[in-house]
């Protein structure tokens, strides 16, 4: 916890280091002597101080030089180098070739899930077969002869069956 | 500005119905089914579906009795005919329909001799064959195979 400085310090502080206008100084100066202390003797008091401390009171020397002086630079030009590799390592991953490996890894994900997870044209070999063969409509144009569609998924076969025509005997020959 | 149209142009042209393959054909055949004890290897055009004829119809061997094949136009009438007796007159539309990859709607009289035996609509893929169950003959089956061959 800090002592709050009273205003009479704060400005005998500033009169002793001369910061005080001449009038503040002589206004100051009388306050002082208002309280019972001579101006004089408090300044030459507070000179004779100063000058104790700074005969007795040495900022301890550091010693290993060379040392510290090494670090701090290279602390310094870790600092200044960092930005330029974090650029860098970003092009790197961002650079064309990760881009077509990553393009090509996308594909190859793409390629495997089509074919584990969309069924192409069903399972069985008839399903997956490309024939194609429909009728449409078919008339005849006899009474005693019909004509139907016969579709054989299994085989993927079509047939229009045609029934009713005369029988070909043995000897007849078809040309 | 000019890539967006440009991008937008191939859009337009991917969206566009596939023009006609000028190389498209029609093949058609007559066959004839029977089942015999030894039955022979089956054509060479007919191995890829053989099986399934088996399965199907139910007949060991089948024989082609003859082909024949002709290109297709878009709206043109064309006459195949196999064999004389058994023959087909269709006019083929291209088809639009994603299913169809690129094949036909296909209008179809099937004759015997000058007798029209049926009048058909279908749509067909290329390499799909239609089947056509003729009549009975001797021991077996006439059968009538129509398909578009890119």
């Amino acid at each position: 916890m800090f002592m709050k400085t009273s205003e009479f310090e704060q400005q005998f502080t500033a009169w002793l280091d001369g910061k005080l206008s001449p009038k503040e100084a002589a206004t100051f100066e009388q306050e002082m002597r208002d309280r019972g202390f001579d101006p004089n003797a408090e300044r030459f008091a507070a000179a004779s101080t100063t000058a104790l401390l700074r005969k007795h009171s040495q900022s301890p020397t550091l010693g290993h030089r060379d040392f510290f002086n090494h670090q701090i630079l290279h602390r310094i030009e870790n600092d200044l180098e960092k930005p330029e590799a974090v650029r860098s390592g970003q092009r790197t991953w961002w650079g064309i070739p990760w881009l077509a490996w990553a393009g090509a890894a996308c594909l190859l994900i793409a390629a495997v899930l089509f074919k584990n997870l969309i069924p192409v044209g069903g399972g069985s070999l008839v399903e997956r077969s490309t024939y194609f063969a429909t009728v449409v409509d078919a008339r005849t144009f006899e009474k005693t002869v019909s004509a139907s569609t016969v579709y054989n998924p299994r085989d993927n076969v079509t047939v229009l069956w045609l029934d009713g025509l005369d029988y070909l005997p043995a000897d007849f020959v078809v040309q | 500005m000019t890539l967006r149209l440009l991008a937008l142009l191939c859009c337009a042209a991917a969206l566009l119905p596939s023009p006609l393959h000028a190389d498209d054909k029609v093949w058609s055949a007559v066959l004839f089914a029977t089942n015999v004890s030894s039955p022979k290897e089956p054509p060479d055009e007919l191995k890829p579906i053989a099986a399934r004829l088996k399965r199907v119809f139910g007949y060991n061997q089948f024989e082609i009795v003859g082909t024949d094949q002709e290109e297709v136009n878009d709206g043109v009438e064309r006459q195949l005919k196999p064999t004389k007796t058994f023959w087909l007159n269709l006019k083929a539309r291209h088809a639009s329909i994603k299913e169809a990859r690129g094949g036909y709607l296909l209008n179809v009289q099937l004759y015997q001799d000058k007798r029209a035996l049926v009048d058909t609509v279908a749509l067909i893929a290329p390499d799909s064959p239609l089947f056509f169950r003729g009549p009975l003959h001797a021991k077996g089956q006439i059968l009538i195979v129509l398909q578009v061959t890119p």
